[in-house]
């Protein structure tokens, strides 16, 4: 009995030490791949969906490192809601493209509501160790985007009038009304603003006069775009003669 | 008596190294290192700190593993001993389940002002560690006590 006994004792500890053996080389392997950061992952794009309201989210995804990632697969958690993409096997140097389709109710959480909105990818590094990474508060890769268009100056003996134009462009299918808020050092002006889904609104800002000196150390011009008193997409761009 | 003594006392410590402390030691290394490496691939400003203090553990285990095992060379209290015993490996179990945090791991870095939340699930040691290492021990334990058990009565 006590040699049966020492046999299944003994078994059972070899078995636990090739278990351990492996685990830990699969770390060292994919702390060494977080370390030479060889999982990449980015919103390639996003598109409407006119038929169901929704938005399309295309990530691209791809691996350096020497392993397989089995099971890959991008999501977004808005809330205790996660919508995951299809998975897929990744190899060595290889890149793929996943979707993950939003409904239009999750997306107005979002912009409306105080829902926070996560990306990120999981796997199954070799098909050993499972990993999720998810990205908090990733604001600047949906929704509403703010980008300058033509900035234009006159200058006078101790001032210059600084013009500016800016893009809006709504990445959602939503209808947005909200408040931009426009800041120069001491002037600020607050206009209202209606987005239309999926498209971009040129705003027009107010000429500024500004001490040419100030501007010769260059000037913060602000945009911020307000929802329900929510700053939901905001842009500052140093003006500089 | 004294012979006895030294032979429980060098079974208990051989136990414990063997079936505790070196799956711990090996456990909480791999969940260390996992930990510290995280913080430097994001080079985040985390500081990183050692949270598990398994020395303290070790001691209490390497001495209660000792007390067993002279209990278990004894005659009168052999039964008792091995009973012990499991009582000590489903404590350990249950130590290790702490500390792995369940076997998974979450901890939170922020990379260009970005947090990141990144969990891995190494529920795999725990299910090693249960089923090949404290299953096994309780099987062969159990079988070691009850031939002494029966021959009692």
């Amino acid at each position: 009995m006590k040699g049966i006994s020492s046999l299944i004792k003994l078994l059972g500890y070899a078995l636990a030490l090739l278990i351990f053996l492996v685990l830990l080389i699969e770390i060292f392997s994919l702390t060494s791949d977080l370390g030479q950061g060889n999982f990449k992952a980015k919103i390639a794009n996003i598109e409407c969906i006119p038929e169901n309201d929704g938005l399309k989210f295309n990530i691209e995804v791809s691996y350096n490192g020497q392993r397989v990632l089995k099971n890959f697969k991008a999501f977004l958690k808005i809330k205790n809601i996660t919508l995951k993409s299809h998975s897929i096997n990744l190899g060595h140097n290889e890149t793929a493209n996943l979707t993950i389709k939003v409904p239009l109710e999750y997306l107005g959480n979002v912009i409306y509501g105080n829902s926070s909105l996560l990306l990120g990818f999981e796997f199954n590094y070799d098909g050993i160790i499972p990993l999720k990474i998810a990205f908090r508060d990733f604001k600047d890769a949906y929704g509403i985007k703010i980008e300058p268009l033509k900035v234009g100056y006159t200058a006078y003996n101790s001032e210059c009038s600084v013009t500016m134009n800016a893009t809006i462009i709504n990445y959602l299918p939503l209808e947005i009304h909200g408040k931009v808020v426009f800041t120069v050092l001491n002037y600020s002006k607050t206009s209202n603003i209606t987005l239309m889904p999926c498209n971009t609104t040129v705003l027009n800002l107010p000429l500024v006069n500004v001490p040419k000196e100030d501007l010769e150390k260059g000037v913060a011009f602000s945009i911020n775009l307000l929802v329900k008193g929510k700053v939901v997409s905001s842009r500052t761009i140093i003006i500089k003669i | 008596m004294g012979k006895s003594i030294i032979k429980g006392v060098l079974k208990g410590l051989g136990t414990s190294i063997v079936t505790i402390i070196i799956p711990l030691w090996l456990i909480s290394s791999i969940g260390g290192y996992f930990e510290k490496s995280l913080y430097e691939s994001f080079k985040t400003e985390y500081v990183f700190t050692v949270e598990y203090n398994v020395e303290a553990y070790f001691a209490t285990i390497i001495f209660l593993s000792i007390i067993i095992g002279v209990l278990e060379e004894s005659r009168v209290w052999k039964v008792l001993g091995k009973s012990l015993r499991l009582a000590l490996f489903i404590i350990s179990f249950l130590l290790i389940y702490t500390l792995l945090e369940s076997g998974i791991f979450s901890r939170t870095v922020i990379v260009d002002n970005v947090a990141v939340e990144v969990t891995i699930d190494l529920r795999l040691i725990l299910y090693a560690y249960g089923f090949l290492i404290v299953l096994p021990t309780v099987i062969a334990t159990l079988m070691e006590i009850f031939p002494l058990s029966s021959l009692k009565k």
